[in-house]
């Protein structure tokens, strides 16, 4: 076959394989892909009323919230560690004690200082509920449910 | 073989609009075009090596690196010593790259870039969340390794330079389906919120929450994400003008007319993402700029009228408008 054919030929099989392994990845939660071929599901779905996890650092000054940063906390801006704090509060809640290990072990290791003690807590909120309360001063509501406590290895 | 060639030719008909090409030496075409593919593909390369060179100062940081949830590529460094397989894939990420940037004819370089590539978005996506802004140049790069021997010699055959204009256009194909994917995903789940009775994009408020949902997330805080939240009726229009230049992007590799003001319009899409959302694809925007702004060079003089005629959807509406008429005009004739 000549060389132009065999490149158009292969264009237009990768582009194949490109969609199709990345729709075929939808059926794979939670990453929707089939690396390094991916469903492009980025935003896809409009954020309504959800679980989230929260961790609660302790400091001297009191508990702060972890994406506050302070004392105690690094990556506090990681979407990285968001992500992680939600897999290690849907492990607590879900009572998974491996994944729960696999998680707490990386939160702890890459986003806390040695010896800082935490909460995970449980709620059922939506984002612009929760961005008017932020808004108004940012205090964390009563109706959060605690799912786990810990404290990074020294 | 022949029903292939012909399905082909049907889909790009299908996709070009009334876009037929430029009344030019069809060999003289082809050398334009070749002569673009020889400068964009190590101009693509660079953009690699580039990302390889950012990730240099963090070289210690990724080599300290141990409790890692592997992904399938690097699944290997299971069974050798950490940290000398991680050292072996930065220096293939910098080295592949680099070569394929100054030598891009050699097969083997791009095969390395491609390795180097791989194996080191596949180490960082190896820490829980898989992350995408590398995505697209890691698909090119499998792309480019197809590529003929000899494919940018200035005195090649005509397959072969051929073959180099398929491997520029496949390039801009590559790129812009992700984007159309990355619609059609968006328009599918926003019709299934849509009937489940949820927030959906089809609501005027859905960039105000991806934007609250998102900076929550990072506890960060832009300002025109503040001002978008607050303002629903401008971020609705917004989005959904966001969602049409992704679903149809893919149309702007066969319509010429598109390709400078889609490249600027999903140029603007991932600038307006990250002063919202603190999300930037950078390697993504100069791609675009690359393979869409400067692109094949077979170009018509670009007219607004041009333009809004090749935009899918709006020259549907335009050939329906204008049907009536012709209709009404050819009546009295038949009549």
């Amino acid at each position: 076959m000549r060389a132009d054919r065999r490149m158009l030929l292969g264009v237009t099989g990768f582009a194949l394989v490109i969609f199709v392994l990345g729709e075929l990845a939808l059926l794979r939660p939670p990453s929707h892909e089939i690396f390094p071929f991916y469903s492009w599901s980025m935003f896809a779905l409009v954020p309504g009323e959800k679980d989230q996890f929260y961790v609660l650092v302790d400091t001297p000054e009191g508990p702060v919230e972890f994406t506050r940063g302070g004392p105690g906390i690094r990556g506090a801006h990681s979407v990285v560690a968001y992500n992680v704090i939600q897999k290690l509060g849907r492990a607590a809640t879900s009572g998974d004690r491996a994944d729960l290990d696999t998680w707490r072990e990386q939160f702890e290791r890459t986003n806390l200082e040695p010896g800082t003690r935490y909460r995970v807590l449980h709620r059922r909120v939506d984002p612009l509920t929760r961005w008017r309360e932020e808004r108004l001063g940012g205090k964390l509501p009563a109706d959060l449910m605690e799912v786990w406590a810990g404290e990074a290895a020294r | 073989m022949s029903w292939r060639w012909g399905l082909l030719r049907r889909f790009r008909r299908r996709m070009a609009g009334s876009w037929r090409g430029l009344s030019d030496n069809p060999m003289r075409s082809l050398d334009r075009v070749h002569q673009r593919a020889s400068v964009l593909v190590p101009a693509v390369y660079g953009v690699m090596f580039f990302s390889a060179l950012n990730v240099l100062p963090h070289w210690e940081g990724i080599l300290g690196r141990t409790q890692l949830q592997l992904l399938w590529p690097v699944m290997w460094l299971e069974w050798v010593p950490m940290r000398e397989g991680i050292l072996g894939i930065l220096v293939l990420f910098l080295v592949g790259t680099g070569a394929a940037m100054v030598f891009p004819g050699s097969r083997g370089a791009r095969v390395a870039a491609m390795l180097g590539v791989l194996l080191f978005w596949a180490l960082n996506n190896s820490t829980g969340k898989i992350g995408h802004s590398l995505h697209v140049s890691l698909l090119l790069s499998i792309l480019l390794v197809v590529l003929p021997s000899g494919w940018n010699a200035r005195d090649g055959a005509r397959p072969i330079k051929l073959a180099a204009a398929h491997g520029l256009v496949g390039m801009q194909l590559v790129m812009l389906l992700t984007y159309s994917m990355a619609g059609l995903v968006k328009v599918g789940a926003g019709i299934f919120q849509s009937v489940t009775g949820q927030a959906s994009l089809f609501h005027a408020d859905s960039l105000s929450r991806h934007i609250a949902d998102r900076l929550l997330q990072t506890g960060s805080h832009t300002p025109l994400g503040a001002f978008l939240i607050e303002n629903p009726w401008l971020g609705g229009p917004l989005m959904w003008g966001a969602v049409y230049l992704e679903l149809f992007a893919l149309w702007a590799v066969f319509r010429p007319q598109l390709q400078i003001p889609f490249a600027v319009g999903l140029i603007g899409f991932h600038l307006a993402s990250f002063f919202t959302m603190t999300i930037i694809f950078p390697q993504n925007c100069v791609l675009l700029g690359l393979l869409l702004a400067i692109g094949t060079g077979l170009r018509p003089r670009w007219t607004v009228g041009g333009f809004l005629r090749e935009l899918p959807g709006i020259g549907l509406i335009q050939a329906m408008l204008a049907r009536p008429k012709r209709a009404k005009l050819a009546s009295p004739r038949h009549g």
